[in-house]
């Protein structure tokens, strides 16, 4: 995917580029507001990577602004220090797309944007998720593998759905609180980590290969196996 | 600070009391003469008790008598005021005293 | 990630904290401004000391200078008291107050003064003119009835039978020659037959002085009637001089009384601006003196006593946490650099130098969370999310959050009972009260025992919403009850367990932030149990509506 990152701090730039470049994208970078706009405005991009904080005049809000104001629909994830509730509101009110704060885990950033872009790309509605011999009729509310019904709770259908959904994508737990239990903040106990492993119960044990796969230091994929 | 407020007191004071006072005193070089202070009008009425006793039915009262005595006397040593004053009342009573009967 | 910046004892925050933005890096963060206070922008007090530390010193060289190192005294900007006396005359209060008192005073005794003189020097006036006119009135009938000689003859009546001795008359005929009366020719200064006259008169040689109006006769003659009012012209100027005198007594009452209201303006004042200007100095435990009288400025007094205890509550908290912060973060901090550094020194392969260098990275996400969730509280202490409420049904987010656990508990094997009603209506925001009972839940969970049952109940009572945790753990003994809710607080039981000693006080600064409260018992059975109480929507609306309009909340 090509990527934009707005940063102007070397050392979490180069790092971030660094990683998404290992990650298979292809990245371009702009430390300062003027040259972010510039590329994000004149080039197309799958995501963009913006930073609040920048110098030249321009912030990371005004840019996105900028954008959205010339219909330019990209999908932008927001960096930033400022963590409370209403600098985030802020920043998706301007046109963000998500935020995360700093410091973050690369693995984090790195699922988001995959994340992000893949959104970006505009599936249209689905009635059926399908991987590999998984299926989850988003209508009926029913899952099968392998042609047998997997009898799942509504919670648990929902932490299913989200997994397809970004199937082949890294989905931290972070993004699992947020998107299939609305919740902003860190539990200290491993909530989620339970909940994935219920669900493998009934989704991987009993067959032979499994879909739902745990991604060190990161969270979790769900994809065909491929060994 | 005391000071300002004094006088704005004062000025203002004073223009109240000003204004209660009756101005535009006229020029008069010499203050004039009331002839109802001299002598000779003392003997004017003087002259006028005695023309009323005389023509009067009754004598005069004892007071009447006093009165224009003492007035007589009064005027011929100079107390003039007092003079008149008392010559004045004489005829007063004179007057009421006809006016009564 | 993390910033490079910063040589201070706390480490510095990257781009700016909380609401400031631009700070550069290499500078403390800021203390929230006016923490717990309500409402948006509070106004700040001249020279307020919470408007960021500028001070490079050392913390604990300024302390040692018995200077609140976190306040340093605005440089300048508050006044002393000496000052106060030097305030520009006219834009002193006291000054104002004297002067009105002053102006009030002149303008009473002048009223009073000149009633008097109408009522006496006036009356005297007013009594010769009806006299002159009475007598007129009298002369000019007997005109009418006996033309001239029947007038002089009246005139001359009245002059002899004058006892009172303070007629004028005089009667001229077209040439001005006198035909009667007491005057030895018609003077000068009468021009018009209008006006009164005030004439100056010899009499007997000595001077007098009479009111005098001319009248106009039929024929060309005319008529001059008046009064000696001598008597009255001394009497007149009795009261003038009087009336001087009076003016300057009341000047000087007037001004020694406008003194006296200015020192006793000065006296009320100058407490609470004195204890004022001692404490913008630094010196909190002054308070301002309450006299007993209960009239207004002890009612001021104890308004300002009780916001600087709020105050001064407010900083030893903010102290407290500094303190806190300090002492509970070198522990993660220095665990994580003693990694590193034995993993520079003692480290043999590089798969070795990767597993230290991803334990002093989980060591320092969690130093992360801990500033995240330090930021969360003051965030919602400070009050300002307050704007954001709105009426909400806790009802469903308990049963989420039940249902989120559930999993965790089951795993456990702790069993995990609810009693939750259809429904919870209440004020405020419904992430900060899922994040509340989420540490709540967490707690129990965390701490209870295998084989254990944690209860999750809520009920809508007459005052609002109660939520009730119940866990069988060790619980915290009684004595330890009351500190629970501070910052870093860790009981002995949870000394092993793993956790920073902030959940209990995010509870608490949300519950306070909604205006309900957290209460913290020993749950009969063993163990603990939290109640989170939450009002009744209308209450909360309406005391949010108070509160965010009241500065001193």
């Amino acid at each position: 995917m090509r990527i934009l990152v707005v940063e102007d701090d070397k050392d979490v730039a180069g790092f971030v580029v660094r990683g998404l470049r290992e990650a298979g994208h292809v990245v371009e970078h702009a430390d300062n507001g003027r040259d972010g706009l510039f590329l994000a405005a004149s080039e197309s991009f799958d995501a963009v990577i913006l930073d609040r904080m920048l110098p030249g005049g321009i912030d990371g809000l005004k840019i996105l602004e900028t954008l959205r104001g010339q219909k330019n629909t990209v999908p932008v994830l927001i960096l930033s220090a400022l963590a409370d509730v209403d600098e985030r509101v802020k920043g998706l009110k301007a046109g963000g797309d998500d935020y995360l704060t700093k410091p973050f885990a690369f693995a984090e950033l790195l699922a988001r944007v995959e994340a992000l872009a893949r959104r970006g790309k505009g599936e249209g509605p689905v009635t059926k998720l399908v991987v590999e011999d998984l299926e989850l009729d988003l209508l009926s509310r029913q899952v099968k593998r392998a042609g047998q019904k997997v009898d799942l709770q509504p919670r648990e259908f929902r932490l299913l759905e989200y997994l397809m959904r970004h199937a082949g994508q890294v989905v931290t737990r972070t993004m699992l609180l947020e998107g299939v239990w609305d919740y902003h903040f860190d539990p200290q106990t491993n909530v989620i980590d339970v909940h994935v492993s219920r669900l493998r119960q009934k989704v991987d044990k009993p067959f032979p290969t499994p879909l739902i796969h745990t991604v060190r230091n990161a969270g979790y994929m769900l994809r065909a196996d491929q060994v | 600070m005391a000071v300002t407020a004094s006088t704005s007191v004062l000025a203002g004071l004073a223009c109240c009391l000003a204004l209660t006072v009756p101005f535009g005193v006229p020029a008069q070089d010499a203050p004039e003469r009331v002839t109802s202070d001299t002598p000779e009008f003392c003997l004017h009425l003087l002259d006028q008790v005695s023309s009323i006793v005389r023509d009067a039915t009754a004598p005069p009262s004892a007071e009447v008598t006093n009165l224009s005595a003492e007035g007589q006397k009064m005027c011929a040593h100079g107390q003039t005021k007092g003079g008149i004053m008392r010559l004045r009342r004489a005829l007063v009573l004179l007057r009421s005293q006809d006016a009564g009967r | 990630m993390l910033p490079t910046g910063g040589g201070h004892g706390l480490p510095s925050a990257p781009d700016g904290v909380g609401s400031g933005d631009g700070r550069g890096r290499g500078e403390p963060p800021p203390v929230p401004e006016t923490p717990g206070s309500a409402g948006p922008a509070t106004p700040d007090p001249a020279g307020s000391p919470l408007a960021g530390s500028q001070s490079a010193d050392s913390p604990l060289g300024a302390e040692q200078a018995g200077i609140d190192p976190e306040f340093p005294p605005a440089a300048g900007r508050h006044q002393d008291p000496d000052q106060a006396h030097r305030l520009p005359m006219f834009r002193s209060a006291g000054f104002r107050f004297a002067a009105i008192y002053a102006v009030l005073l002149a303008v009473s005794a002048g009223s009073i003064g000149y009633y008097v003189w109408w009522a006496t020097a006036g009356l005297l006036d007013r009594q010769v003119e009806a006299a002159i006119g009475t007598d007129w009135q009298g002369l000019a009938e007997r005109w009418a009835e006996r033309d001239v000689p029947g007038l002089v003859q009246t005139i001359d009546d009245r002059l002899m039978q004058n006892v009172d001795d303070d007629a004028i008359y005089l009667l001229v005929g077209p040439g001005l020659h006198p035909l009667a009366g007491n005057l030895e020719r018609w003077p000068i200064t009468v021009q018009a037959s209008g006006p009164l006259y005030e004439l100056d008169v010899s009499r007997a040689g000595i001077r007098s002085l009479a009111m005098v109006r001319s009248y106009d006769l039929p024929g060309g003659y005319h008529l001059l009637i008046g009064r000696d009012v001598q008597v009255r012209a001394q009497l007149r100027r009795l009261l003038t001089d009087a009336m001087l005198w009076a003016l300057v007594i009341l000047v000087a009452l007037a001004t020694v009384g406008a003194l006296v209201v200015r020192s006793l303006f000065r006296r009320a004042i100058a407490n609470v601006s004195a204890t004022a200007t001692a404490i913008a100095a630094g010196d909190l435990g002054q308070r301002v003196e309450i006299s007993g009288r209960g009239d207004e400025f002890d009612q001021l007094a104890e308004v300002i006593n009780d916001m600087l205890d709020r105050i001064g509550r407010l900083m030893d908290g903010v102290r407290q946490v500094s303190n806190a912060i300090a002492h509970d973060l070198r522990t993660p901090i220095t665990r994580a650099r003693t990694r590193l550094e034995d993993a520079a020194l003692h480290a043999e392969t590089t798969d070795d130098l990767r597993a230290a260098i991803e334990r002093a990275t989980q060591d320092l996400d969690g130093i992360v969370a801990v500033f995240q969730a330090l930021l969360r509280i003051a965030e919602i202490e400070a009050g300002s999310r307050r704007a954001a409420f709105t009426r909400i049904d806790v009802a469903p987010l308990l049963a989420d959050l039940a249902e989120l656990y559930g999993a965790v508990a089951e795993e456990k094997g702790i069993a995990l009972e609810t009693d939750l009603p259809g429904a919870l209506p209440t004020f405020g925001d419904s992430t900060l009260i899922q994040q509340a009972v989420a540490n709540l839940l967490d707690n129990a969970v965390k701490f209870s025992p295998a084989a254990g049952t944690v209860r999750l109940g809520a009920a809508l009572g007459p005052t609002g919403v109660a939520i009730r945790v119940a866990d069988q753990g060790p619980g915290i003994p009684a004595g330890d009850l009351d500190r629970a809710t501070q910052r870093f607080f860790r009981g002995e039981a949870a000394r092993h367990t793993p956790g920073s000693g902030l959940g209990l006080t995010l509870v608490q600064a949300v519950a306070h932030l909604h205006g309900g409260s957290l209460r913290l018992e020993a749950n009969p059975g063993g163990g603990l149990m939290a109640v989170l109480s939450l009002p009744l929507p209308e209450d909360g609306e309406q005391s949010n509506r108070d509160v965010t309009r009241s500065p001193l909340a």
